[in-house]
């Protein structure tokens, strides 16, 4: 459910750090540098998933010049994440059915390194086979603003996501809520007292008494 | 099995405090906050109702004044990882008793479709945002833009993220026309008492309501919103 879908997800971070002033040669050259590498898998047989950035436009444009992923004054990019894994039943499956062909033929059970190897060449086989799974999720990064927008919700998508983008943009990030927007609310009218010093309220904690049953009346007033 | 303890019996013996998952929940809320994201869209079902703030929120220096409607979902649950989840859909869920006994026996909200409207009610002009917010993080699912104006592709992607930013900023400006409540002596004098009697008139037959009123005036701590009010009427 990315941006230019109909119906969107949407979890906001706030940038914790400002953006240096010469960020266009800087960022272009980290944004190539994550960019996403495709799965091969003639060239290694253990790679089971690829993480990194493509095109918001175009999931398979992985040639990010700056132009590409800066438009007014936000950064528009996507997380694509690759994963390439045989099914690990249908791997069973072959090697119990190329495991009877043999052992048929040779008229002996298999030794175990024999079956470890009938396995390795099985799960290689399927692996050429098997289209690479891919998965995005956008972000807009309004730099000026120093908060983002990612589209999804996932927790796998999300904690890809993070470890991206602090190792390409050196910056940490913190997931935006009711907590943030009231301390800067707060900061903003000098209420900081009055939101330190605010506690759940009883009734909506416990419920109103005298109205009906509150079982989870008793939790209210034993914090401090 | 004779001499053999139980772990509750292990327990008292080593001196430690059993853990009540529901104060710990509390604990956690506190340092975060997190407890103001579900009384803000608890009380968002109380200001949407027609006869409390009918959901209007005025022009503030994020944007013009626009209108909160609860959608077709809320979802309620109590403090603690043990408590249940209570899901009302349907035609206007936060106008059913239901949903109001709920939030009256200390369920909070934790998810709600809500439409933003802003412009000249059914007019040209007019515009709604759709989407579903939670409690915790004010996350956004099924965000519903309305309609765009550009044709290319580059002003209409522009558009679209003009039009999240508005969404965005409503949803502050609701939650700040909250926290000025809520951060002031209003919530406790004004605000709480006036639930109350919503609730009240809302999950109350007329005889316990009358009841209810009585025992209130002779009890001037427990009295609700000023003023004996008409019987229920959203109930269905």
């Amino acid at each position: 459910m990315g941006l230019f879908s109909s119906s969107m997800a949407l979890r906001r971070y706030y940038v914790l750090d400002a953006t240096p002033t010469d960020f266009r040669d800087k960022y272009e050259k980290a944004v190539r540098a994550h960019a996403l590498l495709p799965l091969d898998p003639e060239s290694n047989r253990a790679e089971e998933k690829s993480i990194g950035w493509c095109s918001l436009f175009d999931e398979n444009d992985l040639d990010l010049t700056f132009d590409k992923f800066f438009l007014d004054g936000r950064v528009l990019l996507s997380l694509r994440v690759d994963t390439l894994k045989p099914p690990a039943a249908e791997v069973k499956r072959l090697v119990r059915q190329r495991q009877r062909e043999l052992e048929a033929q040779r008229k002996e059970p298999l030794s175990a390194g024999a079956l470890r190897e009938l396995k390795e060449m099985i799960t290689l086989d399927l692996r050429r086979r098997t289209p690479p799974k891919t998965r995005t999720a956008d972000m807009v990064w309004h730099i000026e603003e120093e908060r983002l927008y990612f589209s999804s919700h996932s927790k796998g998508m999300n904690e890809a996501f993070l470890q991206l983008f602090a190792t390409t943009f050196n910056i940490p990030v913190d997931v935006e809520g009711p907590g943030l927007w009231a301390q800067a609310y707060a900061d903003l009218l000098d209420l900081e007292e009055a939101l330190g010093q605010a506690r759940p309220t009883q009734e909506l904690l416990g419920g109103f008494t005298g109205l009906r049953p509150c079982p989870m009346a008793e939790y209210s007033d034993d914090e401090e | 099995m004779q001499g053999r303890s139980s772990l509750q019996d292990e327990i008292a013996e080593s001196g430690e405090t059993p853990v009540d998952k529901a104060r710990q929940a509390r604990r956690l809320d506190l340092e975060d906050r997190r407890f103001l994201g579900r009384e803000f869209l608890t009380w968002l079902i109380f200001h949407a109702d027609p006869d409390h703030g009918d959901g209007a929120f005025a022009e503030s220096d994020l944007g013009d004044r626009f209108r909160i409607i609860v959608g077709e979902r809320v979802i309620l649950k109590a403090l603690g990882e043990g408590a249940g989840e209570i899901s009302a859909r349907g035609v206007a869920p936060a106008m059913t008793p239901d949903v109001r006994y709920c939030i009256a026996g200390g369920l909070t909200v934790r998810e709600v479709d809500l439409l933003f409207q802003r412009g000249v009610k059914n007019s040209h002009d007019d515009r709604i945002w759709q989407a579903a917010i939670n409690a915790e993080g004010f996350d956004l699912r099924r965000v519903k833009l309305p309609a765009l104006l550009s044709e290319e592709d580059g002003e209409k992607l522009a558009e679209r993220l003009s039009l999240l930013d508005e969404l965005d900023a409503m949803l502050e400006a609701a939650y700040r026309a909250f926290l000025a409540r809520r951060l002031s002596a209003t919530w406790t004098q004004d605000e709480l008492p006036k639930m109350r009697a919503w609730l009240a008139e809302s999950i109350l037959e007329p005889h316990q309501l009358a009841a209810l009123h009585a025992s209130e005036a002779s009890t001037p701590a427990l009295r609700g919103a000023p003023g004996n009010r008409g019987s229920k009427k959203t109930r269905r």
